[in-house]
């Protein structure tokens, strides 16, 4: 996996890991049959688990709610047509039991489409109702697929300060291995195109930025030939960097604008969407079709025919890895998500879920894990660092147990892109003493008396990747 | 040469002199009236500085008893002893509390509990937990690395080789700081005395239980149904204690199909259900 | 706290169980290990150079130093309950070890070298906690340590020199000192001169440290910086720049030992103000200073102020307040 070029170049902050994006880029993506069971877990966003619409015994047709959000979140429906066998807590990539609407698919094909009679004039994105556009997000179930998962309904609600004045459209896809947002692009663009501009009119901006790398040269070329027609889509190509598509990164690449420490891009009049949320969301207007599958990079040297595939949401991992092939060797290790941020899984039971946007498998030879030495203070995680954060000095303050100290010194504004792990020369596990060092400060303001007032800010989660 | 000689030692003394009046009047002027008792009650203390009273230290719990700002039974780590004798100096009364230790709730052994994968990075429960639920099946079981060991003031808990920690009843003073520490709640304070536990805490039903770890609390109700004193009831599938009907007579432990409930022989007294079950 | 952990409970015929880890899962291929041995490749050259200079003497001295380092990091390592093995792995003790032989002269006795090594890392390094935690280079230590407590020897340059004709037995920088004839351009840049083992060759340090640039083990601005402020300053001084560039051990210094990663600075404005110190103070020593060479009480020196330095050039996170007045300039 890892090519011996020990040459770095780095432009600015971030890092350049090896793509390994080749083998998957170029093949066309396939649609995996429908599996026998499907797996939806009541928490595939960020928020709060939904309350399940459904019960053991009941029988579902394919597009059917089975679960509406309680708080914040968003619905979940079932892909397939079946009767719900269970109705129970099942495992979850968090490690935790999550309650799970198990289904048992009988064939069927009938269909319940959502419905857009309360979008308006639907003959163009610019002719619909905003609100109309927030409530069909909300009822397909849209999230941010680029991983971040929260709600689309509530980041397509305009601010009123200060105004939003500009949509940046995600297709970086700065993580390795990972090609699903590119072949989107390359195989729906006149559904991403459609969703942006429902996007554009939903939040009442005028102006688009597609954001693509300059390693996906024929969605660059397909995009900047659709987009000619249409006022105030422009298409801006960028080098490949990691974590160029994470959302602070990005506006600041683009915009030259600073989001502020614990803020938001919307703080300072920007929304980050993932093209891939555009094109489920384009899929709604179009299709009258709820989130009910996404398309998954599977890769990985465990993997016989790596490739992107479409795969109903609910699908076991082991299912689809089983689609893929699994080569002889064993397994070691298998990743939800991209190398660089992804989650490791010891489970091959677990569903995919709405954010899962790759699933890689890697047998020993490619784990890279090394005994950690002590840090040499070479200062190269201070250099990669996209937040420009000094990840020595956190995680001493972490490792010592003084998280507050650490909270000043901004763990908070960390984004867990992994930049500084990845680059560091002793192995240290960085990223894992920023999230337990986070997890830690959480815990403890948790414990202060209520009406106390906490020290520090309290930042929400990055909320997109 | 003599001259020389009497010359340095005049200048030295006086020197020596001036500096000694210099600091006989800071420390006049610079000196900082402590009430005499902070130092006293700060000795009654064990000086461990474990932190669990929520002060800096012990003298910040001594200065802040003084000030009447912590209860005088703040010390958690010298129980009810040091508790007496703080109320003592401070002249007020204190109601007379048992002695509590650490107890794990967890019989998650690596023989028992099924693990679903290798964890590998930091060795801390804490960091651990945020990795997919660090590896174990149950997650609501003990990771086993330790983090609650490192934080033991005391030197009370050790890690078992069956990667459970292990609490020494009579080193661990029940400062709580493991409690504290523990991501998954498992390790309680409980009396002293207290001598039947249910060492398991998870809230899931049986079959799910019994699908991660052989060790667990099914919630079957034998125990419930085998207790002639109504001291052991199955609540949110788990069985628990009613410590003050409790006779520690060991009979639920002997009859629990997962041997989940420990019954810790007190001296001088028969074993009788023990045997029987073996 | 330990910071790793390989709990490996495989039981019985069951399939390995999968590994669960933090992200992220991919790392750059230049682990610490792997620049060590780079550096000492790029070392080598140096090395070799030293030998056909010096003659074949350098080898007993290079091994004996390289030897010493490691038994004194293992000992320590097993004093301190610590897996030895691993830490002789890393390779820093043999580069310690290395960098130490290669600032003695040729006539060092070997007991004399063996007691550098030995205090380079016992009390350079394993004192400060080992690896990643001492506040000096190690190398410098021992060199210093023998520079004071042997100050003859350390400065006998009169060994078994090869290029007898055309090499004087004192320094250039000594010769200098001494109104003796010093040696030209060329001759210094070759390493026709007297001096310790590794600072003469300046053409094999140059192309090694250039190696170690571009391939981004070293920092540039250190040895960049240092390079250019003895120059400044020489000039300046109304000395000739090229001369105090060449002689002395300032290259090996500023390539090799202010480069260390450990002791020197997190931050680029950081390493910018150490390299300026170290050339500062070694020009501050050369010229006015009773020592004829200042490069290694310069590095020691920066060393101390590293973290002082690192204190002040640490980035502060990005608060909202920062931002404000972009958003309304904006609005």
């Amino acid at each position: 996996m890892l090519s011996l070029a020990i040459l770095e170049h780095f432009r600015g902050r971030g890092v350049r890991p090896p793509e390994e994006k080749r083998i998957t880029a170029g093949k066309p993506s396939r649609r995996l049959p429908a599996p026998d069971k499907v797996y939806l877990s009541l928490l595939q966003h960020a928020g709060t688990p939904c309350t399940p619409t459904v019960r053991k015994g009941d029988r579902v047709i394919r597009g059917q709610v089975v679960g509406e959000p309680s708080g914040l979140g968003a619905p979940v429906h079932s892909p397939i047509c079946g009767r719900v066998v269970a109705v129970e807590p099942y495992p979850h990539p968090s490690g935790q039991l999550v309650p799970t609407v198990i289904i048992e698919n009988d064939g069927g094909d009938s269909f319940l489409p959502l419905d857009r009679s309360y979008l308006g004039d639907t003959s163009m994105p610019e002719a619909m109702d905003p609100a109309g556009i927030r409530r069909l997000a909300l009822e397909a179930g849209l999230v941010g697929l680029g991983g971040g998962l929260f709600p689309t309904h509530i980041k397509l609600t305009p601010r009123s300060d200060p105004r939003p004045d500009l949509l940046i459209l995600n297709g970086c896809e700065c993580e390795p291995y990972l090609t699903c947002d590119h072949r989107l692009m390359v195989e729906e663009p006149h559904l991403v195109l459609w969703g942006a501009r429902a996007m554009r009119r939903a939040l009442g901006v005028n102006n688009v930025v597609i954001a693509i790398e300059d390693n996906k040269p024929d969605a660059i070329e397909l995009i900047s030939h659709m987009i000619r027609e249409l006022p105030g889509f422009s298409l801006r190509v960028l080098p490949s960097r990691y974590p160029q598509g994470a959302e602070r990164t990005l506006t600041r690449t683009l915009t030259g604008r600073q989001v502020p420490s614990c803020g938001l891009p919307a703080d300072v009049g920007v929304v980050v969407h993932n093209v891939g949320t555009a094109a489920a969301l384009g899929r709604a207007l179009l299709h009258s079709e709820p989130l009910l599958e996404r398309i998954v990079t599977v890769a990985g040297d465990a993997v016989r025919e790596p490739g992107n595939f479409w795969v109903a949401i609910g699908t076991p991992i082991g299912e689809v890895l089983r689609q893929a092939g699994l080569k002889e060797a064993p397994v070691r290790k298998v990743i939800m998500g991209g190398p660089m941020m992804g989650l490791a899984t010891s489970s091959l039971e677990l569903p995919i879920l709405k954010g899962c946007s790759g699933l890689l498998a890697f047998t020993a030879e490619q784990e890279t894990l090394a005994e950690s030495l002590p840090c040499v203070r070479c200062g190269r995680c201070l250099e990669v660092c996209p937040q420009g954060l000094a990840p020595v000095r956190l995680t001493q303050l972490v490792a010592a147990g003084m998280v507050t100290e650490a909270a000043t010194n901004g763990l908070l504004d960390c984004v867990e892109c992994g930049a500084c792990a990845y680059i560091c020369p002793s192995r240290r596990p960085l990223v894992q003493y920023l999230r337990q060092g986070k997890a830690e400060l959480r815990r403890r303001q948790a414990q202060q008396p209520a009406g106390q007032p906490t020290k520090q800010p309290v930042c929400r989660d990055q909320v997109s990747a | 040469m003599l001259s020389s000689i009497m010359a340095a030692t005049l200048s030295m003394g006086v020197v020596a002199i001036l500096s000694a009046l210099l600091l006989v009047w800071a420390s006049r002027r610079f000196a900082v009236q402590e009430d005499p008792r902070v130092e006293l009650l700060a000795n009654l203390l064990p000086q461990a500085n474990c932190g669990a009273c929520g002060f800096s230290g012990c003298s910040g719990f001594a200065r802040a008893a003084v000030e009447g700002k912590a209860p005088a039974d703040g010390c958690k780590a010298g129980g009810p002893a040091v508790a007496a004798r703080v109320a003592e100096l401070l002249g007020v009364s204190v109601p007379s509390v048992k002695r509590q230790v650490a107890h794990v709730f967890c019989n998650g052994t690596h023989a028992l509990a099924k693990r679903t994968g290798e964890y590998r990075g930091l060795a801390d429960c804490r960091a651990a937990e945020l990795v997919s639920g660090g590896g174990k099946a149950c997650t609501y079981g003990c990771l086993g690395l330790g983090t609650c060991v490192a934080a033991c003031p005391f030197g009370a808990l050790t890690l078992g080789s069956e990667g459970l920690p292990i609490v020494d009843k009579e080193k661990c003073t029940g400062c709580g700081l493991c409690v504290q520490v523990c991501p998954r709640g498992i390790i309680k304070l409980v009396d002293y005395d207290q001598r039947t536990f249910v060492n398991c805490v998870s809230p899931a039903p049986g079959k799910l239980v019994r699908q991660v770890c052989q060790g667990g609390c099914i919630a079957c109700n034998i125990c419930e149904r085998t207790c002639e004193y109504d001291a052991i009831h199955v609540i949110d599938n788990l069985a628990v204690v009613n410590a003050e009907l409790c006779t520690a007579c060991g009979k639920c432990a002997a009859k629990c199909p997962t041997h989940v409930i420990e019954w810790q022989v007190q001296e001088g007294r028969e074993p009788a259900a023990a045997a029987a079950a073996s | 706290m330990s910071v790793t952990t390989t709990s490996s409970q495989t039981r019985g015929t069951e399939p390995p169980l999968l590994v669960l880890s933090s992200s992220p899962h991919i790392h750059s291929p230049l682990t610490a290990e792997r620049a060590m041995y780079t550096v000492l490749a790029t070392l080598l050259p140096v090395a070799g150079v030293s030998v056909y200079i010096f003659g074949w003497r350098v080898l007993p001295i290079v091994l004996t130093s390289v030897v010493s380092a490691l038994i004194a990091e293992g000992v320590a390592q097993w004093a301190r309950r610590r897996s030895p093995w691993r830490s002789l792995k890393d390779g820093s003790a043999i580069l310690t070890g290395l960098l130490l032989a290669l600032t003695l002269p040729a006539s060092t006795p070997l007991w004399v070298a063996a007691l550098g090594s030995t205090v380079a890392i016992l009390l350079g390094k394993q004192a400060f906690g080992g690896l990643g935690h001492n506040v000096f280079n190690p190398a410098l230590v021992g060199r210093v340590f023998l520079l004071v407590t042997f100050p003859q020897l350390l400065s006998d340059f009169s060994g078994s020199v090869r290029m007898v004709d055309t090499v004087t037995t004192a320094t250039p920088l000594a010769a200098v000192a001494q109104g003796q004839t010093v040696p030209s351009y060329l001759e210094l840049l070759a390493g026709y001169r007297a001096g310790a083992l590794g600072e003469t060759a300046a053409v094999a340090l140059l192309l090694g440290g250039l190696i170690l640039i571009a391939f981004r083990i070293i920092n540039w601005r250190i040895p960049f910086g240092i390079l250019a402020t003895v120059a400044i300053f020489a000039w300046a001084a109304g000395q000739d720049p090229l001369f105090h560039l060449l002689s002395g051990g300032l290259i090996l210094g500023a390539f090799y030992m202010a480069t260390d990663w450990v002791t020197s600075p997190l931050t680029r404005l950081g390493s910018w103000i150490y390299a300026v110190g170290i050339g500062l103070i070694t020009m501050v020593i050369r010229l006015w200073g009773s020592y004829p060479e200042g490069v290694s009480f310069a590095i020691l020196f920066m060393n101390m102020c590293t973290p002082l330095i690192n204190r002040y050039t640490l980035p502060r996170p990005i608060r909202a307040s920062d931002v404000s007045e972009e958003v309304s300039a904006r609005a």
